[in-house]
Parts: C-alpha cells; sequence; structure tokens
C-alpha cells in the first residue's frame, strides 16, 4: 500500500472497520457485523464515490483523531458531531479533500450516537471470509479483530482534489426520531400470554419502557416495568437460530433488540423481529430513549424497507464545487 | 413441520418440540433439500436442534411463495432418514489440571473422577447445533448419570479447548470466552481456525466420540494447560 493511509492519534471511545457485513457464516456460528445504521453508512460511501460494501468505519460516540500520510478524500455521516480539518471546522453529511499531513479531529457526537467515516476507495484492508466487518466478540475483522487502537493506520489510495459532493439536511436520516419501533409478529409469538403482547404493543406513555446503557451492536437492552404475565410464558424452549432485530424476552420481563453483531442461535422466548431500517434508527438512539413498539405486517415490512433503499439510491447528491 | 415469520426476509421452520436424533435427521435433511431446490432465493441458513432459520432475498421471492415451495419440497422428506454425518474422534486429557469441575461433576454424582471419564468418553454424540460462538458445537446427549446443571456463577474466562457439560449437552470451548458449563477436561483439536478448510472438524449431524489421553499426548497434539 507504499504507505499512503491514516494514522489513528486518538482512536475514539470505540471505533470499528465495517463494510456491509459478512454474510453466509451462520453456519459456522459468525454473525454478520456491518454497520449499525446502516443507511448512513451507505451515504458516507456514496459520498466518496465509492461502491456500497467498501470499508469505512464507524465511530461510537466519537472523539477521535487522525493524520493522512497522503492527499485523500473523505466523507462524514451518520450522529452530529463537530468536525475539523487541521483545526478548522467543516461540516458533516458531505466530503472533503484532505492534503499530505491533514490532521482530521472528530468530536464528540451530540445528536446520534454513530458516525460513518468512508475514505475515497474505501479502506484497503485484507477481508477475513469475504468481508473486513469488525466483530470484537468473535475477534475477526477489522486490522487485528479489535476496535482501532491509538497508532493503528489504516491504508488507502491516495485521491487528488476533485469535486465533493453533499447531502441536504432535508434529506437525512433523522437521528432522534421518537417513532415507535415496527415489529413483525413471528416465532412462537402464537403461543404467548395476550396480556403480555397487549403489553409489549399498547403499553401507555407514562409506562413505556426505555433503553438501557447496558446495549450495544449485539443487543438493545430495555429497562422499566417488566411486561404483563412474562411468568406465564411456556417453559423450555429449545435453542433456535435468531436473525438481526429479533425481540427476545429473557426471564426479566425486559426485552432485548438483537442488533448486528447477535449470536446465532438463541433459547429466550421470542415476540417478533423489528424491521431493518428502524433497527438503523435505533442504532441512532441516546441510552434512556423511550421505546415504544408497534406491529407490522411483513408486506408493509418489505415495501418500508424497498422504498428506502429506492429513496437512496435516487437521490442525487448537491456538487460542491 | 410448522412454518413461521422470523423477519422481514427470513421463516422459520419448526419440525418439533424436543431433542432427538430423528427430529435433528429431519432439520439435516431439509437443509439438504432446501440447499439444492431453493438456493437462489437463499441468503443463509441456520439449522438448530429442531428448526431451522431461512433468511431469503426478499427481491426474488415473496414470503408466501417461497412457503408453498417449503411444504412443496419437504412434504415428502417426513419419512425418509437422513444419512449420518461422518465420525469425528477429538482427544480429551481428562484431569482436575485441565477440567477444574471434574470432581464437581463426580461428587455431584457420588461417582468416582473415572467413572465420570469412562461414561463421558463411552457415549457417541450428535452435534446438534452450531452457535453461541465461532465453532462451538453443541453436543448431546449426554449419560443422565452425567447431566450436571450450570455453574450458578459463570467463569469471565474458560480456557480454549474445554471440554465441558451443562445438563445434558456437552461441548468444546472452541475459543477462550466466558462461560457457565462444567470443565472436566482439555481437547487439543483446534475446533474452528479460519486458515483451515473446512473452518470446523464437525458440522451438524456428525458423530463425535472423545477418546482419552495423557498429557504427554495432550501436549504432543498441540494442546496448551
Amino acid at each position: 500500500m507504499n504507505g499512503s493511509g491514516f494514522y489513528v492519534i486518538r482512536p475514539g471511545m470505540h471505533s470499528l472497520i465495517q463494510d456491509l457485513g459478512r454474510q453466509g457464516c451462520y453456519r459456522l456460528g459468525l454473525t454478520t457485523g456491518g454497520p449499525a445504521d446502516k443507511l448512513s453508512f451507505l451515504w458516507a460511501n456514496r459520498l466518496c464515490g465509492n461502491r456500497a460494501h467498501s470499508a469505512a468505519l464507524e465511530i461510537t460516540f466519537g472523539g477521535m483523531e487522525m493524520e493522512a500520510t497522503d492527499e485523500t478524500r473523505i466523507a462524514i455521516t451518520g450522529a452530529q458531531a463537530p468536525i475539523s480539518i487541521d483545526g478548522k471546522p467543516v461540516d458533516n453529511w458531505r466530503s472533503h479533500h484532505l492534503g499530505k499531513g491533514s490532521r482530521l479531529t472528530i468530536g464528540t457526537a451530540s445528536r446520534g450516537a454513530r458516525i460513518y467515516l468512508a475514505v475515497s476507495g474505501g479502506f484497503q484492508i485484507p477481508p477475513t471470509l469475504a468481508s473486513v466487518a469488525t466483530v470484537t466478540r468473535e475477534a475477526i475483522g477489522g486490522l487485528k479483530g479489535t476496535a482501532l487502537n491509538k497508532g493503528d493506520f489504516l491504508p488507502f489510495i491516495p485521491t487528488g482534489k476533485d469535486r465533493d459532493f453533499a447531502l441536504p439536511p432535508q434529506l437525512r436520516p433523522t437521528m432522534d426520531s421518537a417513532a415507535p419501533l415496527r415489529v413483525i409478529p413471528g416465532w412462537r409469538a402464537a403461543d404467548l400470554p395476550r396480556a403480555l403482547k397487549r403489553d409489549f404493543f399498547y403499553r401507555s406513555d407514562d409506562r413505556l419502557l426505555s433503553l438501557s446503557a447496558d446495549s450495544n451492536r449485539m443487543g438493545y437492552r430495555l429497562s422499566g416495568e417488566p411486561l404483563a404475565d412474562i411468568d406465564r410464558i411456556p417453559a423450555a424452549m429449545l435453542s433456535e437460530g435468531i436473525v438481526a432485530g429479533t425481540v427476545q424476552l429473557p426471564a426479566s420481563g425486559l426485552p432485548i433488540i438483537m442488533h448486528c453483531d447477535h449470536q446465532t442461535i438463541g433459547g429466550y422466548p421470542k415476540i417478533g423481529t423489528v424491521i431493518s431500517t428502524d433497527l438503523w434508527r435505533l442504532a441512532q438512539l441516546p441510552a434512556g430513549s423511550r421505546i415504544r413498539f408497534t406491529p407490522i405486517t411483513v408486506a408493509n415490512a418489505q415495501h418500508i424497507h424497498r422504498q428506502t433503499l429506492r429513496m437512496f439510491e435516487s437521490t442525487v447528491p448537491w456538487i460542491i464545487d | 413441520m410448522k412454518i413461521a415469520v422470523a423477519a422481514e426476509n427470513a421463516l422459520v421452520i419448526y419440525f418439533g418440540e424436543t431433542i432427538n436424533p430423528d427430529t435433528l435427521a429431519r432439520v439435516r435433511q431439509a437443509v439438504t433439500i432446501i440447499e439444492s431446490e431453493l438456493e437462489e432465493y437463499l441468503v443463509d441458513l441456520i439449522p438448530s436442534y429442531a428448526s431451522i432459520v431461512i433468511i431469503y432475498r426478499e427481491e426474488k421471492i415473496r414470503p408466501a411463495a417461497l412457503r408453498r415451495l417449503l411444504r412443496e419440497h419437504l412434504a415428502n422428506s417426513e419419512t425418509v432418514p437422513s444419512n449420518s454425518g461422518k465420525r469425528v474422534e477429538l482427544p480429551v486429557y481428562y484431569s482436575i489440571e485441565s477440567g477444574p469441575d471434574l470432581q464437581l461433576v463426580a461428587d455431584y454424582h457420588g461417582i468416582d473422577v473415572e467413572e465420570v471419564i469412562h461414561r463421558h468418553s463411552n457415549s457417541e454424540y450428535l452435534v446438534y447445533a452450531i452457535g453461541f460462538a465461532p465453532g462451538f458445537a453443541y453436543l448431546g446427549e449426554v449419560d443422565a448419570a452425567l447431566a450436571t446443571p450450570r455453574r450458578s456463577t459463570p467463569r469471565l474466562r474458560v480456557p480454549q479447548g474445554s471440554v465441558a457439560i451443562a445438563d445434558r449437552q456437552t461441548a468444546v470451548y472452541p475459543s477462550p470466552s466466558p462461560g457457565g458449563w462444567n470443565l472436566i477436561g482439555r481437547c487439543p483439536t483446534p475446533m474452528f481456525s479460519l486458515q483451515s478448510s473446512p473452518q470446523m472438524p464437525v458440522s451438524v449431524g456428525d458423530t463425535v466420540v472423545f477418546v482419552p489421553v495423557s498429557k504427554k499426548d495432550f501436549i504432543r497434539l498441540g494442546g496448551e494447560l
């Protein structure tokens, strides 16, 4: 890679190399990984002129500083955070040219939790099982299967100055939406007590569950008043496969929403699965957010997914000369 | 056989409610059929004890059509016993040194350590599922006389290769991880390696036999204490 890349000066709290994830490995017990907020990730690569699967960074909560050893172009999307290049504040949701020796600083995220940073051509990192997605629990992907560390070097292919692209504010995904998470009832939800399901979907505003600080890319935990009739769930379930979005109901009566680093097999009863676009939104919500669930059909869920991707594909970013 | 929705791009098929070789045989046979007949619609499959999660290409097929195809293809498979998987021998150094709960398991059942080793290594185990962690194979069923509940407080770090029992399941920890199973020995065979092909020595439906080895052989086979 002849030495072009970023030196990590401050790695931030939890910064991960990601692409769209490691597909087709569930039978080895490997999860997919990939960006928690896929839409913001897609936009970061798009604003850099990259392919969708290109390796980019997911920076949780910000606090990162890097130095470019060569010319390149970057784009930053996702959570709102102060960004500066060589000490000069710049906007997010657009691309920027970086000169040789430029220093990029990303402050602490204020709205949203996850920031995405793409580099022109994508970070040049050898894949493991066809993906560079970092899953720290599995010690796979990224540079050494871990979050970024101080002193890490992230190679890129140098790029000269070119036109920059931006996404206008009204077209960006919202970072703190209070809209309910849409859940497709499924698995063996038919066997669950009716009062439990009613409580899950139609709880009154003053009793809503909230996001626990104990949440991560593996799963989002909820806290608050346990679901009604949780002790009436039929006992002894065989472990079965789980997917991103699956809502598990442990005996505590506090649901866990499995996310992009979910384990492949789990034994808790399940009530349904959060739709993909709402999982991306969930990834940006701060701890303490009130969570409301609402049921949705598979057909509507698929429609929303298609529409969201179609919107992404048909939206033309602004050109900045 | 029952098919349910698992996600906007996933279905789950249930074949039964219990752990037994017949149900597993149906799961395995269904996996083979789905892979050969419906490959163009598949993203991935997660087989487990009595179910298969099917993640499909939602742009290629509607869930109702996929359900119909699954019923069609799997309807005739109800009675055909699946061909057996391969037989894999895994060496184990059983000792207090390599299996700190060996005495606890013996005491729990009022038998001696030798009896635990004898019973554990004189059974054939089926690989029922792979999951939890890369390469973690759920093996069953353990002799009822050895069934031991999980530890009330899980260990923060179980060493790689640890051979463990939880209720009537047994497994080899493929990498160091937290874990609540009872440790009775150590296996030197790598259970998961990205550099190997295949990455795992076992797959669902295989038969595993544990072969007791001495400390010397354990070390010679690459084991570490």
